[in-house]
């Protein structure tokens, strides 16, 4: 008999540790694509399960298990800023019951790029979207004030207020690299 | 050889012509600014419309419609109400600076706190909130006029906005605050932040103390409710 429970803890193991390579992510609409899972999430999160095992020894149905596996997956900083982004794609014309344009596709797009490539999420944007259609990400913490504006175009608009020293301008972006200038203003 | 001469002639017209406009509209002539609110109204454009027939804020010294109590004085104080879920707020309860992003385009609309009647404001909050059970009032935002108009770029003598007397027959104190024709893509997000800073930097002053709370008490329970 009791080794008939060890054969079904251990199935119940195997089974938990055969779902945690494809958790799935809270807050962001199904039409949406998956953004990547951080590797020391899943890490941790395996470890947790298997270090976890009279949890795993009591539990009377799988149910349980999932549970337990959902609460240790949380929706990260980037991952809900990137869902707001993304679920603007949904609105219409004046949006704002104010005659706003659609928001622009490839505006978004670019701000969902430039989220993937923060770093240093401790101190996150806030995003928004602008009568223009245009998304922009914003911090006012402290002693910086940034509003950035990605114009749908391939270039982004800035306007930088750190320690009362002040920046604006507009450049060219690529998509796959952090510009060097904000990295600098920003997360200086 | 003559689009030679008439390329070189032509710069030179155009500058007399220019300053000559410039010149008469000081004095309010060659411009309909009530026209030129009719025309443009429902423009996505408007604003640079605006500019173009009327540079440097000059319908500012005339009423732009036939429902307006007056130009808007440099005394008066502007309310920006915060609605949402169209004017979203960050984590700190503040609007955020795109609730100023009309200004590029089709103007930003602001109501003259100083001259608007109880009635008016009431009557303005409630068609706002309208049906929709999601909409709410959250507040609103407060900047003197001459604060607005006073707004010029770092380095720049220009003036950045045009505060412009727009009623509307249901709301005699509706205002717009539109970007000047100085203002280039770069100088955009700028402006935004130095109208957030003009507007309290965000902070929402709420229903229940604005006005000591006579326009949030006019509300219906339902709209009231909603907070």
């Amino acid at each position: 008999m009791s080794t008939s429970l060890s054969t079904v803890a251990a199935a119940k193991l195997f089974v938990a540790i055969g779902t945690l390579t494809s958790p799935t992510v809270s807050n962001i609409p199904e039409i949406l694509e998956q953004p990547t899972r951080p590797v020391e999430r899943l890490t941790s999160l395996a470890s947790s399960v298997l270090t976890a095992s009279p949890l795993l020894a009591t539990a009377s149905v799988n149910d349980d298990i999932f549970e337990y596996d959902k609460s240790l997956r949380q929706t990260t900083v980037a991952e809900k800023i990137v869902g707001e982004l993304r679920q603007w794609g949904l609105l219409q014309a004046d949006w704002d019951g104010e005659g706003a344009s659609p928001p622009s596709a490839e505006s978004i797009k670019e701000a969902v790029s430039f989220v993937k490539l923060i770093d240093d999420i401790t101190t996150p944007p806030e995003p928004m979207l602008l009568a223009s259609g245009h998304a922009a990400l914003y911090w006012n913490i402290d002693n910086l004030y940034a509003d950035i504006e990605f114009l749908g175009d391939g270039r982004i608009g800035y306007f930088i207020k750190r320690n009362g020293d002040k920046h604006k301008g507009v450049f060219a972006f690529n998509q796959q690299e952090m510009p060097a200038v904000l990295q600098a203003l920003i997360w200086a | 050889m003559s689009l030679h001469l008439i390329s070189k002639k032509c710069p030179l017209c155009s500058k007399l012509s220019s300053g000559l406009k410039k010149l008469l509209s000081l004095f309010g002539f060659g411009l309909d600014c009530e026209g030129l609110n009719l025309r443009t109204y429902s423009s996505g454009e408007r604003i640079s419309e605006i500019n173009s027939a009327a540079a440097d804020c000059s319908c500012e010294k005339f009423r732009m419609s036939k429902h307006s109590p007056g130009v808007v004085e440099n005394s008066e104080n502007l309310a920006l109400f915060v609605f949402l879920p169209m004017h979203n707020i960050d984590k700190n309860g503040k609007a955020k600076p795109n609730i100023f992003s009309h200004v590029h385009l089709k103007g930003r609309s602001v109501q003259r706190d100083t001259i608007a009647s109880e009635a008016e404001l009431v009557n303005f909050a409630t068609n706002f909130l309208g049906d929709e059970a999601e909409r709410v009032w959250k507040g609103v935002i407060l900047a003197k006029c001459d604060d607005v108009r006073n707004i010029k770029l770092e380095n720049s003598q220009n003036r950045s906005v045009c505060v412009y007397d727009t009623s509307e027959e249901n709301n005699p104190a509706h205002a717009e605050i539109g970007q000047t024709q100085h203002i280039e893509e770069a100088d955009k997000i700028e402006l935004r932040h130095d109208l957030f800073v003009a507007f309290g930097n965000g902070n929402i002053i709420p229903p229940s103390t604005y006005k000591q709370g006579a326009i949030w008490q006019k509300l219906s329970i339902e709209h009231q409710s909603r907070l």
